[in-house]
């Protein structure tokens, strides 16, 4: 069961979206929300969710490179790519990082989310 | 009954008729000064046969003796002083033992040899060649053999030409050769450049729609949570100003799209 998720995206609007359509699907569910990835990365253990919804084009800390950081202190959240780039090239990348457990497609889409938080 | 001077010309012309089939196959200015030295002393007698040809900047001079042929091409005419009178005049000349002009020291011989130097200039149709010849006492050339002269001389003459020309078409070939060449290393480079630039325009494609997809992106997510809102006021405090923002980000990004587009179109073309 999942109560905890966390979004990073540096866009407020784009965790705007998929917190509004989480609280949708379950209104009881805890969705901690961060614009910048190192703040995230530094509050992660504490907060230790079950899914971290994660964009890979940001200022500062870039997704791969939190995901990277992630590897290095041994964080083994489970990790959902979530993002505007339909590359096939990124989607590649990311099959290489262990936590990575899907890639989606900017905008969350309400079934795509439901069923993500009930597989995972 | 063939008198002894016709079974002279007949053998004769069979001589000529021989030297003519082998100067024909000569390929190079050195085979036809080979094919001089091995067939002239059939036809007439002389110690030094010497002939100048000129076309265009080819000059030719051969030089002849009984066991020596010496063939020169250059760029600029090296015609002896008695070569340029006979030009000058173009009438044959004759020089008699002891009055003979400045000579090189090929055309050197026995003092009892009483030397003597014919030359002609032969001409047909605007084309010419001087020939001389040098006798004396042990080859004596009588004028009777001036018309065996003259057959050598034209013959050798189309000689130098076709061999000459040969050299031009050479010349011609190796010209258009270099330019042909130039002009596929140009399509080469020019191909390369071409496709440098639709890979980069290609590249820009890719980035560009990235950049304009993130912000349709939140356009399409904020649409799609209107289903679920409860009040007015829900809508026109937390969705309506986010599509505000969303709708001008992803106008600024077409309108940086279409300025950078334009940008490095400008670079591709400079």
């Amino acid at each position: 069961m999942i109560n905890k998720i966390v979004l990073v995206d540096d866009m407020e609007i784009s965790n705007f979206i998929t917190s509004s359509i989480a609280k949708t699907i379950d209104p009881s569910l805890s969705v901690y929300e961060f614009t910048d990835a190192e703040v995230a990365l530094n509050e992660i253990t504490d907060i230790n969710p079950d899914v971290v919804l994660l964009d890979l084009n940001m200022p500062g800390m870039d997704g791969w490179e939190f995901l990277d950081e992630m590897s290095a202190r041994n964080l083994n959240f489970k990790v959902f790519i979530l993002t505007s780039s339909t590359s096939e090239l990124d989607k590649r990348r990311s099959t290489a990082y262990a936590q990575v457990a899907g890639f989606l497609v900017k905008p969350m889409e309400e079934e795509v989310l439901t069923q993500l938080l009930q597989s995972a | 009954m063939l008198n002894s001077e016709d079974q002279v010309n007949r053998i004769t012309y069979e001589a000529f008729s021989k030297f003519s089939n082998a100067l024909i196959r000569c390929r190079s200015f050195e085979e036809v000064g080979e094919c001089l030295k091995l067939n002239l002393k059939y036809l007439f007698n002389f110690h030094v046969l010497r002939a100048s040809y000129t076309r265009g900047s080819q000059h030719v001079h051969i030089t002849v003796k009984a066991n020596h042929a010496a063939i020169c091409l250059i760029g600029k005419p090296d015609l002896l002083a008695y070569e340029k009178t006979l030009l000058a005049k173009g009438i044959p000349l004759y020089w008699k033992a002891g009055e003979l002009p400045a000579l090189p020291a090929v055309f050197d011989l026995p003092a009892q040899e009483q030397a003597e130097l014919w030359g002609w200039l032969f001409k047909s149709d605007g084309r010419q060649i001087v020939v001389s010849l040098l006798a004396g006492n042990s080859k004596p050339f009588t004028r009777r053999e001036v018309t065996f002269v003259k057959l050598v001389a034209e013959t050798l003459e189309s000689k130098l030409l076709e061999l000459c020309l040969y050299r031009e078409l050479d010349e011609k070939n190796a010209m258009i050769l270099s330019i042909n060449q130039h002009q596929q290393e140009i399509i080469t480079s020019r191909t390369r450049e071409i496709a440098d630039k639709n890979k980069k325009l290609l590249d820009i494609s890719i980035l560009n729609a990235h950049d304009v997809r993130e912000p349709l992106s939140r356009i399409m997510g904020l649409l799609s949570l209107v289903d679920h809102v409860k009040s007015p006021d829900y809508l026109k405090a937390e969705i309506l100003p986010r599509l505000k923002t969303s709708s001008s980000d992803l106008d600024a990004a077409l309108k940086d799209v279409i300025a950078q587009a334009t940008n490095d179109l400008l670079d591709l073309k400079a």
